[in-house]
């Protein structure tokens, strides 16, 4: 399914938003790329090792053993074949669902109604101190959240420093959220061009836009409520921000092992 | 305990979602509160939206002490306005306090 555009500026965003590269008129989604005459990925589905149930797999192997061996010592030898436990697998089955054998297939093969986003989001929680008379400035800290199909969930520490014009007279203390689409927590280190605005009033609320000096980052969307103190209540600014990144995944996932297990 | 980071981020965005509501509401009636004083009460408005003789603006100190007082009860208006404020202030506040106790054991538990 493509569709061509009549005018000369054709846009290179065109099938689910995603970019068709004019050289080989294959579509980016960034974990692949998509043939939209064909139907099909180019090359296989990298997600596969999610769909597949290798704990409880390597577990009933070494039962296996032990039960030929004569070593095992639990109550009842329970085969491999209950393929209810793995409804939760991704991909609605796992490898219990055909479709997700066919490594080159399109949303089940069915164009017309589903897309697939690549679920790749980042999204930031945190404390936040903005003021300025002319000039202003920010800094915060907080929670990073991110998700992606190529790296699962992800979870990190943040710091945010920044400085620039401030229309008004005012100063907040707020609980920021932000969100963006980016495909790793990671990508949101680094600078970016901040411009946004908030009201003042005793209660603050206000909203931003970062846009990336790194183009190849994607901007992210923050609102920001707490509050707000200043002989101006209404407050609009430009600032640009640097933000530090600590990817803590590893370190929170052996964590909580640690205190449940 | 593989889940438990999707289980703070959905704990985490839902209290935030919650504590933008009750911000975004607290705002509008703290506009109503102050459109009604300044048109009624002039030097009550004035009293609240300023800061140290400096201009008319924003006080929360002195908007939340009016709110939280017994002050010019006795116009229902404000009186029914006061407590609605005072509601939607006690719900943020404990939610914004909850956020950052939330943030902190984050960041304690990071340090250990």
């Amino acid at each position: 399914m493509q569709e061509k555009a009549t005018n000369a500026q054709s846009m290179p965003y065109k099938f689910t938003a995603k970019e068709l590269d004019p050289e080989t008129n294959l579509y980016y989604y960034g974990a692949r790329y998509y043939d939209a005459q064909l139907s099909r990925w180019v090359s296989a589905d990298k997600a596969l090792k999610d769909y597949l149930p290798l704990k409880d797999t390597f577990k009933v192997q070494e039962e296996d053993v032990q039960l030929r061996n004569g070593l095992y010592k639990g109550n009842a030898y329970l085969p491999n074949n209950d393929i209810n436990k793995y409804q939760k697998l991704p991909g609605m089955g796992g490898v219990f669902n055909s479709k997700n054998l066919d490594m080159y297939h399109y949303v089940g093969n069915n164009p017309i109604i589903l897309i697939d986003p690549n679920g790749l989001w980042t999204f930031q929680l945190g404390l936040q101190a903005t003021g300025g008379i002319g000039g202003g400035g920010t800094a915060g800290f907080g929670i990073i959240f991110g998700h992606s199909k190529k790296d699962g969930w992800q979870i990190g520490t943040y710091e945010s420093v920044g400085g620039g014009g401030y229309s008004g007279w005012s100063g907040s203390v707020t609980i920021e959220g932000a969100w963006s689409n980016n495909d790793n927590i990671n990508m949101i280190n680094g600078p970016t061009g901040t411009v946004g605005g908030s009201v003042d009033l005793g209660i603050s609320v206000g909203g931003e836009v970062n846009i990336p000096i790194d183009s190849s980052t994607k901007n992210s969307y923050a609102g920001s409520v707490g509050l707000g103190i200043g002989p101006c209540p209404v407050e609009g600014h430009g600032f640009i921000v640097n933000t530090w990144v600590q990817d803590k995944t590893e370190s929170i996932k052996n964590l909580f092992k640690k205190l449940f297990d | 305990m593989s889940n438990i980071i999707p289980i703070l981020f959905i704990i985490l965005l839902i209290l935030f979602l919650l504590l933008f509501f009750g911000c975004l509401l607290s705002l509008i009636f703290t506009i109503k509160l102050r459109y009604y004083l300044k048109k009624n009460n002039y030097l009550r408005w004035h009293e609240i939206t300023t800061i140290a003789n400096v201009s008319g603006g924003a006080n929360p100190v002195r908007l939340f002490r009016y709110v939280y007082s017994d002050i010019d009860n006795e116009d229902q208006f404000i009186f029914n306005n006061k407590n609605k404020l005072r509601k939607f202030f006690n719900f943020s506040i404990f939610l914004f306090i909850l956020i950052l106790l939330l943030i902190f054991v984050y960041f304690i538990l990071n340090v250990i």
